[in-house]
């Protein structure tokens, strides 16, 4: 799934290590999510969402709307 | 979430006491099984490099929690588990067809064939993790 979270990520000034270590997840999850090839759980989209500062639907895109 | 998921010191020292006490005893006791030298010294091979994985890893994931192994880890090992499992059961159903046949003249014993599953499983569940990781 499509998401913008590098851009966001980038945005507040974060690398993926300092993301990662804030949800809990190694680097290299962030890293697949980034590059759409992992969707994460329901909480850990939560916990990126509110980390981020957006909410689930503005972080991730539904590619079949 | 996943093996080590909910690992505790406790835990960690209660698995490692079991994996420590079941080495221990195949050392000590292996031998009286009377399953030949060299089987019995790989399956303490294996069980020792179980045993020191598990240390190893444990102590990693004890030291930085919810980093080592988590949901991308779980779902990787649990897709390549399912996967691995399929082509256990569908080279079992092969292979008990296989056996029965007096044409083909297979002549394996039954320790034969649960080594190889054994070695099947294990091997297909290590190269599909790893190629799931790839992609994932």
């Amino acid at each position: 799934m499509k998401n913008r979270i590098r851009e966001r990520r980038q945005g507040l000034g974060l690398t993926q290590e300092q993301l990662a270590e804030q949800v809990g997840v190694s680097r290299q999850t962030i890293i697949s999510i980034e590059g759409g090839r992992y969707d994460p759980s329901l909480p850990l989209a939560l916990k990126l969402a509110r980390l981020l500062g957006q909410s689930i639907e503005d972080l991730f895109i539904d590619q079949e709307e | 979430m996943g093996f080590f998921g909910n690992l505790t010191m406790r835990r960690y020292a209660a698995t490692n006491l079991i994996l420590g006490a079941m080495f221990i005893n195949l050392l000590l006791f292996g031998g009286r099984l009377e399953m030949g030298e060299a089987f019995t010294a790989g399956l303490a091979t294996g069980l020792g490099v179980g045993w020191l994985a598990f240390g190893i890893g444990g102590w990693i994931a004890l030291k930085r929690p919810g980093r080592t192994w988590d949901e991308r880890t779980a779902t990787i090992n649990m897709k390549a588990s399912a996967i691995s499992f399929c082509v256990v059961m569908l080279v079992t159903a092969l292979m008990s067809a296989a056996l029965r046949s007096r044409t083909l003249g297979m002549d394996w014993s039954a320790a034969d064939l649960a080594g190889m599953l054994v070695n099947l499983g294990l091997a297909s569940f290590g190269l599909l993790a790893l190629v799931i990781r790839k992609r994932t």
